[in-house]
């Protein structure tokens, strides 16, 4: 039996990092590459990474080590070249199966730039209720006359709980939000229809200071909540890592360099990139 | 958790439906675009002309000065008089009355060609940017081949099956106008595809062209929709004079601006006013058309207008204070 990255890569650190709730996610023998044939870049060299129900799994590396494009195509943004993603058991096996309509009804997704992934045409609480609306609509309930009402509430929910206050935000348009609040818009248009699994990918690259520190505390606040829900968090930042993360994958070149325990991994890194990563974030 | 209001207050403030998540009703929206073009000197402009257009388009299916069939073939070519206020034709008839009865056959042949053009415009950048990369490629090719007809040889290709009818008029200039749209809508709609919100609607489980498309959307695409549309309203009234000049428009006997031009062109070296009116016409309504789309874009796209933006974050504010009140 072939042995994964993850799993030599687990041993090496003990067996409490191998245990946990039920998979939700597992990706096994990755492979992705990009570029022409004379110039291929190599993006991802057999990676195995599992997500498990209520844990918060950050994934860091270096730009280029391949964080981004292993968890979008985790989550059926991309598609693998070799390998294999199932989700809940199932396997991902198409933009169609029934696998990944699941997975995309029981996911969200917060993206790096909260200004290009929110329409700037649509005012906040449009683009928040786009999720139910869309759920409602692939679930086959129609608007029933009590449907606007529960999604306006959901709306206003969500928005409260990323620590936005409702009448203020749902009218309101992304051109006329800073950094922070379009972010924590886009994490309550995340959060909104309660998904399973949540995926952020780099939330606070593209925001302030004084952004990051509001949206470290909107998901904090979304663990503290939702503690079945699984994150994984994509991030060059270690103090974010630190203090949401469970359990860290450490991406370099393509490959897990490392993986283990939030606390365990941070204070005593196996590998020399590892060392050299929080040697740098301590700058 | 804030507010869930009572229905029939907020249905009273905000007319039906539409009001939740901060959503502007359509009615308040079409208000305050309306008022936004009146404040600017071109929209006022447009605004009037196509007011009157419609008025008079309305006014003619009840009353025209002259019944269309009167002539007064003493008084051919009559000038201006309380009598005849645009003065008479080549058989005596009244220029006001067939001018005001082919307002409303110009106005049907532009609301038809925008509609037409839409569709077919809509469809084909559909196709255009689908993710199926040959069904988008054999697209483009179709289009840019499509796109080299000219609208007068396809209203002749028309023709000669169906004989000279509106209908014709629409559909070659309808046809011809899609093609154009979509080739200029393609680039904005590709941008939206590719966009990060439709990705993040599409792992919402959205569609990535119904995305792009769908009604609640559009507002993407409304700002070169509202040109296009408006320039293909246009470009139809001129079309419909060009192609019945050339005997392949409006049949005989039916009023239009078209018609009227072609009846008094042939004299126009003895009696110049008879064209100025029916060419004044034309001239005047499709300006006014090709303002009203570059208002339109400004006005009712929120990004450009704040007063869409401030009105949505009034709607969002008073529709939880309803909701407390209730």
């Amino acid at each position: 039996m072939r042995e994964t990255n993850e799993q030599t890569a687990t041993r090496k650190r003990g067996p409490a990092e191998a245990s946990g709730g039920t998979v939700l996610l597992a990706a096994r023998g990755i492979c992705k590459s990009f570029g022409t044939r004379a110039h291929r870049v190599q993006a991802l060299r057999d990676v195995d990474m599992d997500v498990r129900e209520g844990e918060c799994v950050a994934v860091i590396g270096g730009s280029g080590s391949g964080k981004t494009t292993l968890t979008r195509i985790m989550f059926g943004l991309d598609t693998a070249d070799a390998g294999t993603v199932r989700y809940r058991g199932g396997l991902l096996a198409g933009p169609r199966s029934a696998v990944m309509r699941q997975l995309r009804l029981e996911s969200g997704i917060v993206f790096q730039n909260p200004f290009t992934s929110l329409d700037p045409r649509w005012s906040a609480g449009r683009s928040i209720a786009e999720g139910l609306v869309v759920h409602a609509a692939r679930s086959g309930r129609r608007h029933s006359a009590g449907g606007g009402e529960a999604i306006d509430a959901a709306v206003r929910g969500a928005l409260a709980m990323v620590g936005l206050d409702p009448d203020e935000f749902i009218g309101r348009y992304p051109v006329d939000m800073s950094g922070g609040q379009a972010q924590r818009v886009a994490i309550a248009r995340a959060m909104v229809a309660q998904p399973r699994i949540m995926l952020a990918d780099e939330p606070m690259s593209a925001v302030d200071v004084s952004g990051r520190v509001q949206i470290l505390d909107a998901l904090t606040e979304i663990r503290r909540r939702q503690p079945h829900m699984a994150m994984v968090i994509v991030s060059h930042d270690l103090g974010v890592v630190q203090q949401l993360a469970d359990r860290i994958v450490v991406l370099h070149d393509g490959r897990i360099e490392e993986t283990g325990a939030t606390g365990d991994l941070l204070a005593n890194p196996q590998s020399a990139y590892t060392k050299q990563l929080i040697a740098a974030a301590a700058w | 958790m804030t507010s869930v209001s009572d229905d029939g207050k907020r249905s009273k403030r905000f007319g039906r439906g539409g009001h939740t998540t901060g959503n502007v009703p359509l009615r308040m929206r079409f208000g305050v675009i309306i008022r936004s073009m009146w404040h600017q000197s071109v929209g006022r402009f447009a605004l009037i002309v196509m007011a009157c257009w419609i008025a008079v388009s309305l006014l003619s299916l009840f009353w025209t000065p002259y019944p269309l069939l009167y002539t007064d073939g003493g008084h051919a070519w009559a000038a201006p008089s309380a009598a005849h206020p645009l003065g008479t034709d080549g058989v005596g008839a009244d220029v006001l009355s067939w001018l005001m009865a082919g307002s409303r056959t110009n106005l049907v042949i532009a609301l038809l060609t925008m509609l037409v053009s839409a569709v077919i415009g809509l469809a084909c950048t559909a196709v255009m940017i689908s993710g199926r990369r040959a069904l988008a490629s054999a697209g483009v090719v179709v289009v840019d081949a499509l796109i080299a007809i000219p609208t007068v040889l396809l209203a002749l290709l028309f023709a000669v099956p169906f004989g000279t009818s509106i209908s014709v008029i629409v559909a070659a200039c309808g046809m011809t106008y899609g093609l154009n749209m979509a080739r200029i809508v393609k680039p904005s709609a590709s941008l939206a595809a590719r966009s990060a919100y439709v990705e993040a609607a599409r792992a919402m489980g959205g569609e990535r062209v119904a995305r792009v498309f769908s009604p609640i959307s559009c507002p993407r695409l409304s700002p070169v929709l509202a040109v296009q549309l408006s320039m293909s309203a246009g470009t139809s009234i001129l079309a419909e004079a060009g192609l019945t000049y050339l005997g392949v428009g409006v049949p005989s006997g039916v009023p239009s601006w078209g018609h009227t031009l072609t009846t008094s062109v042939r004299l126009i070296s003895v009696y110049p006013l008879t064209v100025l009116w029916p060419g004044l016409t034309v001239t005047l309504v499709v300006t006014a058309l090709y303002l009203l789309g570059d208002t339109i874009r400004d006005c009712a796209d929120p990004l450009a207008n704040v007063e869409l933006r401030k009105l949505a974050a009034a709607v969002g504010r008073q529709t939880h204070n309803t909701g407390a009140d209730a």
